[in-house]
C-alpha cells in the first residue's frame, strides 16, 4: 500500500514538473514582448528596463524558470498587468465562485449519471434504456456554449423565470445563489453525465455477462443483490477512473459557462487573460488548474485501489 | 473462444461489415447519411449557393427568410445558409486534419512506446499524463492563442490535445499483441523491429485505429467550435459556426435563428461522428466497446 | 439401486434462442430424469444444448434472446416452470434445493468480494441465521471440501486461489445449503489432470455421505464412463440415446454414441486400433431440416432417413434403453 502510493506520488511529481515546464514556456511562446504588453505601447525604453529588470526577463531562460519555479512554491506568481494585482490575489477571489458552480456540477452528474447508466442496462433494449441512451447522445454532442445559450434564450428571455446571467455568494444568501446558479450547474452537469450514464451503462452490461454473475443467480440470489452488490461494484470501478477524468471536463465547461453566465470566476480570468495576453496569470491559472487535476488523479488511483482487491493486493 | 473469433473475423468480411455497421439500427444509417450529405456541402459550396459568404449587403440586415435568402441573412446582411455551407467546410477541414496530425503522431508514439516498453515507453507515458492533466479545452485555448487564428495552426493544436488519448490506446493495443505467438516469433528469428512494428502490429491495429478516428474527428469538431466560439480559434469573417454562434448571441432575443442554426448544425455533425463511431466499432472492432 | 424415487423429471423441453427473427432450437422437446442419489450424465459435443438444457431448469436462460417455449421441469412434485424466472419461489429453489456448478472455476465468483462473503451471503439467503453462524457453516463447508485452513481461506478473495480451490469453494457453497441436486456443467474442464480427479473424487464423496443426486453435464465420455450410472446422449438438442452406462458404452444403439466411443482413447486399448473422428460437424441450430439431424455426418445413414421425419426415443431391448434412430441394427464391423 505504502509503496504504491509512495510510486504514484513520485509520478505525480514528475509529471507536476512537467506541467511546470510547459506552464512556464508560455510566455516565451505567447506573440509580443510582456514588457511592451504590460506597460503598454507608450512606455519610455526607461521603464521598459526597468520592467524587465524587476520580472528577471533579462536572465537566460533556464534561470528564469528556476527563479518561476521558486516564486511559484511561495505562492508568488507574479503580477496581473490588467489587474495590477498579484496573481494569487485575482486566483483566490475568484476560485470560490468557480467551485460554488463546478462541485454542485460534478457530483449532481455523478451521481444521476451514474443512476441512468444503471436504469439504462438494466433496462436493456427497453423504451427508457433508447430513451436515455438518446438522451446521452444528444449530452455528448451538444455544444456547453449553445446549451446554455438555448437555456437563457428560453427560461431567461422567453419564459422570465431564471436569470440570465449573474452569481451570489453561497454564504451571502443561499436561496439566491440557488436561483442564480440553477442554470449554469445544470448546462455544466449535461457532458459529465452522459458520459458516466454511458460509461456506467457499458460497463454494467459487460459485468451482467460474466460468469460470476450467472453463478449468483444460479446460488439464488436476489435480483437486486444481484444488481446491486455483484454487479455494481465492479461496473463502478471504472467509473472512478472517468469521473476523475471529467474533472478536466468540468473545469474547461467551467470557462464556457462562466463566460456564458457572466460570473467572474477563473475560467473568465483565463479568458480574458489570454486574449488580453496577461501572461503570469495565463502562467498561473494553467499551472495551478493542472495541479488541481493532477491531485484529483492521485486521489482516483487510491480510490481504485481502495475498491479494487486485485488492485490492493499487488500494492502490498 | 475460437467460435467468437471466428464470428468477430467474418464480420469484417465485405457484406457482413455492412450489415452489422448500417442495418444494426437505422439511426446509424441516418448519421451516415447526414455526414455523406455535410461532406457533400462542403465540397460543392460555390455550387450551391449564388452568394459568398463574405459579401455584406448592408440593406439587407438581419433579414427573415424568404425565396432569395432560404435561412435570412445576418448582421451584415450575409446569406446565413451560405455561410452555414462554407462553415461546414470549416469544420469537416479542422476536423480531418486535427484527426489526421493525431493519428500519425498517435501510431507513431503508441507503437513505438508499446513494443520497446521499458524506459521509452515509461518517457512517453510521462508525457501523455502531463497533457492530460491539462484540461484540453484549457490547454488548446493558451496554444491557439499562441499559433493565431489560422485554420492550420488550430488544427495542430487540437491535433496535440487529441494525442495522448490516442498514444493511450495504440499502446494498450500494442502491448496485448506482443504477448501474440507470431510476435514472439518475429522477434526470435532476429527479425527487424521497424519491420516488426510496421508489418506485423500495425495492421492489426488498423480496424482500431479508423474507429478511434472517426470519433475523434466529432471531437476535434467540438473543440474547434468551442475554441472559434471563445474567439481564439477561426478568426472572423472566416464562416466557422463556432464564431457565427457568438456572433448571433447580441440578436439572441430577436434574431435567435442566427446562433441557433449553427449549433445545429455543431451538434448534428458531431452526435453523427460519435455515433457512425459506434457503429463502425461494433463492425469492425467490438474489443473497444466501453474503452472508447 | 434400491432408492427409484424421482427427484426431478424434465418433460419435453424446448427452449430456443431468437436472433434476427431466426430461431435458433437449442432444446428440442428433451425429456429425462434423475433419481434421488443417482449420478446420471448427459454427453455431448459442445453447442448440442446440454447446458441450455440444464440453464431452462434453472430457469437462467437469458430472456431475450432465449425463451423456455414449453414442457415441465417437475422437481418434489412441483413444476418449476410454473414459477417466474425472478420469482422468490425459484431462487428458493436455486442454491438451496438445486446448486449449479459452472466450467469456469476462475470466473465464476465474484473478483471483488471475499470468498467467505460470497458463501455466507448464499447461505443467509436459504437460511435464517445470523452472520456467525452462517460464517461458521461456511467454515464448515470449505473444510467439508477439502480445503486446508479454511478460516483463512474465509478471508481470501477469489483470485488470491487457484482454479481447482475456486472450483471446491463452489462445491461449498451447494454443501453449505444442504442441496438435493447438484448439476455439474462441465465441472473439471477448465482444470488440470490432477485436479480433475480430485474434483471428481470430491463430487462423488458428497453424492454418498450427503445423499444428494448429481447431474454431469460433460463431453467427456471417459469421464463419465467412470462415475455416472445412466447416461443420456444430446445431439443437436435433442435426446439421442439414454440407458445405463453399461446398456450405452458396450451395446451402443445410436450411430452418435458409435461414433464417440471410438474417438476416445482407450487404456486398455489394443496396440494398432486407431481413434476414428466423427466426420463433419454439428448441424447449424437454425437451418434444421425436418429429418434425423444426425444425418449427414452418419455412417450408416440411408435414404429411408432422409425420407422420414426425426426419429422419435424408442426402447432397445425394452427396459432402460432408448435410442432415437430408424436403423434397427447396426452394422456389426461398424461397432
Amino acid at each position: 500500500m505504502r509503496r504504491f502510493i509512495l510510486k504514484r506520488i513520485g509520478i505525480s511529481l514528475i509529471v507536476i514538473m512537467l506541467i511546470s515546464v510547459f506552464s512556464f514556456s508560455l510566455v516565451h511562446l505567447l506573440p509580443g514582448d510582456p514588457a511592451v504588453l504590460a506597460l503598454g505601447s507608450e512606455a519610455t525604453k526607461e521603464q521598459i528596463r526597468n520592467f524587465r529588470e524587476e520580472f528577471h526577463l533579462n536572465e537566460p531562460v533556464v534561470k528564469q524558470y528556476v527563479i518561476w519555479i521558486k516564486n511559484a512554491l511561495h505562492g508568488d506568481f507574479g503580477i496581473s498587468i490588467a489587474y495590477k494585482r498579484s496573481v494569487i490575489s485575482c486566483l483566490s477571489e475568484r476560485l470560490p465562485r468557480t467551485i460554488a458552480i463546478g462541485l454542485p456540477a460534478l457530483i449532481i452528474s455523478s451521481i444521476l449519471g451514474i443512476l441512468f447508466g444503471i436504469i439504462s442496462a438494466v433496462n436493456r433494449g427497453k423504451f427508457i434504456d433508447k430513451m436515455i441512451t438518446f438522451i446521452v447522445t444528444l449530452g455528448i454532442g451538444t455544444p456547453t456554449f449553445w446549451l446554455g445559450m438555448i437555456g437563457i434564450l428560453v427560461f431567461g428571455l422567453k419564459m422570465g423565470i431564471l436569470p440570465l446571467s449573474g452569481f451570489v455568494s453561497p454564504s451571502e444568501n443561499f436561496a439566491q445563489y440557488v436561483y442564480y446558479s440553477i442554470m449554469p450547474v445544470t448546462v455544466l452537469s449535461l457532458t459529465l453525465l452522459a458520459s458516466v450514464a454511458r460509461q456506467t451503462r457499458s460497463n454494467m452490461l459487460e459485468v451482467i455477462n460474466q460468469d460470476f454473475i450467472r453463478t449468483a443467480r444460479a446460488n439464488g440470489l436476489a435480483e437486486r443483490s444481484v444488481i446491486y452488490r455483484h454487479a455494481l461494484k465492479n461496473s463502478l470501478i471504472p467509473v472512478i477512473t472517468t469521473i476523475g477524468m471529467q474533472v478536466r471536463v468540468i473545469v474547461g465547461g467551467s470557462l464556457i459557462v462562466e463566460q456564458l453566465f457572466n460570473i467572474a470566476g477563473i475560467g473568465t480570468l483565463l479568458v480574458s487573460a489570454v486574449s488580453a495576453r496577461d501572461y503570469m496569470v495565463v502562467q498561473g491559472c494553467v499551472f495551478l488548474i493542472s495541479l488541481f487535476t493532477v491531485a484529483c488523479n492521485f486521489i482516483v488511483d487510491v480510490l481504485y485501489g481502495l475498491v479494487d482487491p486485485r488492485i490492493r493486493k499487488a500494492w502490498r | 473462444m475460437s467460435q467468437k473469433t471466428e464470428k468477430a473475423r467474418k464480420e469484417r468480411s465485405g457484406g457482413e461489415f455492412w450489415r452489422v455497421f448500417l442495418g444494426k439500427d437505422f439511426l446509424t444509417a441516418i448519421c451516415f447519411a447526414i455526414i455523406v450529405i455535410f461532406v457533400l456541402a462542403a465540397l460543392f459550396a460555390p455550387l450551391l449557393t449564388k452568394y459568398s459568404p463574405f459579401d455584406q449587403d448592408l440593406l439587407m440586415m438581419n433579414m427573415g427568410t424568404s425565396p432569395e435568402h432560404p435561412l435570412g441573412t445576418d448582421q451584415l446582411g450575409r446569406d446565413l445558409l451560405t455561410r452555414l455551407i462554407f462553415g461546414a467546410r470549416v469544420s469537416l477541414v479542422t476536423g480531418l486534419l486535427s484527426s489526421l496530425w493525431a493519428a500519425l503522431g498517435g501510431t507513431i508514439l503508441g507503437l513505438v512506446s508499446g513494443y520497446f516498453g521499458g524506459a521509452v515507453n515509461t518517457v512517453i507515458m510521462r508525457f501523455t499524463d502531463t497533457m492530460l492533466s491539462i484540461p484540453p479545452l484549457i490547454f488548446t485555448m493558451v496554444l491557439a492563442a499562441v499559433v493565431g487564428g489560422n485554420l492550420v495552426g488550430i488544427s495542430l493544436v487540437i491535433g496535440l490535445s487529441i494525442l495522448p488519448g490516442y498514444i493511450r490506446i495504440v499502446n494498450g493495443l500494442v502491448i496485448s499483441l506482443r504477448e501474440n505467438d507470431y510476435i514472439t516469433a518475429a522477434n526470435l528469428i532476429g527479425q527487424n523491429k521497424f519491420i516488426i512494428m510496421v508489418r506485423h502490429l500495425l495492421p492489426n491495429c488498423f480496424a482500431s485505429l479508423i474507429v478511434i478516428f472517426t470519433m475523434n474527428l466529432g471531437t476535434a469538431i467540438m473543440l474547434e467550435s468551442t475554441l472559434s466560439y471563445l474567439g481564439v480559434g477561426i478568426t472572423p469573417p472566416t464562416p466557422a459556426w463556432g464564431v457565427m454562434v457568438a456572433d448571433g448571441y447580441k440578436f439572441l432575443l430577436n434574431v435567435p435563428r442566427l446562433a441557433i442554426f449553427p449549433g445545429l448544425c455543431i451538434m448534428l455533425i458531431v452526435i453523427s461522428f460519435n455515433i457512425v463511431g459506434d457503429g463502425l466499432r461494433d463492425a469492425l472492432d467490438p474489443r473497444l466497446r466501453g474503452k472508447l | 439401486m434400491s432408492e427409484t424415487k424421482k427427484l426431478l423429471e424434465v418433460k419435453n423441453l424446448r427452449t430456443s434462442f431468437f436472433f434476427g427473427g431466426k430461431e435458433v432450437k437449442a432444446v428440442n422437446d428433451v425429456s429425462y430424469y434423475i433419481n434421488e442419489q443417482e449420478i446420471v450424465a448427459v454427453v455431448g459435443e459442445s453447442g448440442c444444448g446440454k447446458s441450455v438444457t440444464q440453464m431452462s431448469v434453472m430457469q437462467l436462460v437469458q430472456t431475450p434472446p432465449g425463451k423456455i417455449l414449453g414442457g415441465e421441469v417437475l422437481f418434489e412434485g412441483k413444476n418449476l416452470l410454473d414459477y417466474k424466472p425472478k420469482s422468490r419461489e425459484m431462487q428458493a429453489v436455486r442454491g438451496a434445493k438445486i446448486a449449479m456448478i459452472f466450467q469456469e472455476p476462475m470466473t465464476s465468483l465474484n473478483p471483488v468480494y471475499t470468498v467467505g462473503s460470497q458463501i455466507t451471503e448464499v447461505i443467509r439467503r436459504h437460511k435464517k441465521c445470523t452472520k456467525k453462524e452462517a460464517w461458521e457453516l461456511g467454515v464448515k463447508a470449505l473444510s467439508d471440501v477439502g480445503i486446508p485452513d479454511p478460516e483463512a481461506r474465509m478471508k481470501n478473495y477469489p483470485f488470491e486461489m487457484s482454479g481447482g480451490m475456486r472450483q471446491r469453494a463452489l462445491i461449498a457453497i451447494a454443501v453449505a445449503c444442504n442441496s438435493k441436486l447438484i448439476i455439474a456443467d462441465e465441472p473439471t474442464t477448465a482444470l488440470d489432470v490432477t485436479t480433475q480427479a480430485q474434483v471428481m473424487e470430491l463430487l462423488l464423496k458428497i453424492v454418498e455421505t450427503m445423499h444428494t443426486s448429481l447431474l454431469i453435464v460433460t463431453h467427456n465420455l471417459g469421464l463419465v464412463s467412470r462415475y455416472a450410472q445412466r447416461i443420456y446422449v444430446m445431439y443437436a438438442g435433442r435426446i439421442v440415446e439414454s440407458g445405463t452406462t453399461e446398456d450405452l458404452l458396450i451395446h451402443p444403439a445410436h450411430p452418435y454414441t458409435i461414433g464417440l466411443l471410438k474417438s476416445v482413447p482407450k487404456l486398455e486399448e489394443r496396440q494398432g486400433e486407431q481413434l476414428i473422428p466423427i466426420e463433419g460437424s454439428p448441424p447449424n441450430l437454425a437451418k434444421l431440416a425436418d429429418y434425423c439431424a444426425f444425418c449427414p455426418r452418419c455412417p450408416y445413414a440411408t435414404e429411408e432417413c432422409r425420407t422420414r421425419p426425426a426419429p422419435e426415443l424408442r426402447s432397445v431391448d425394452g427396459k432402460l434403453h432408448f435410442t432415437a434412430c430408424h436403423l434397427e441394427a447396426i452394422p456389426e464391423e461398424g461397432k
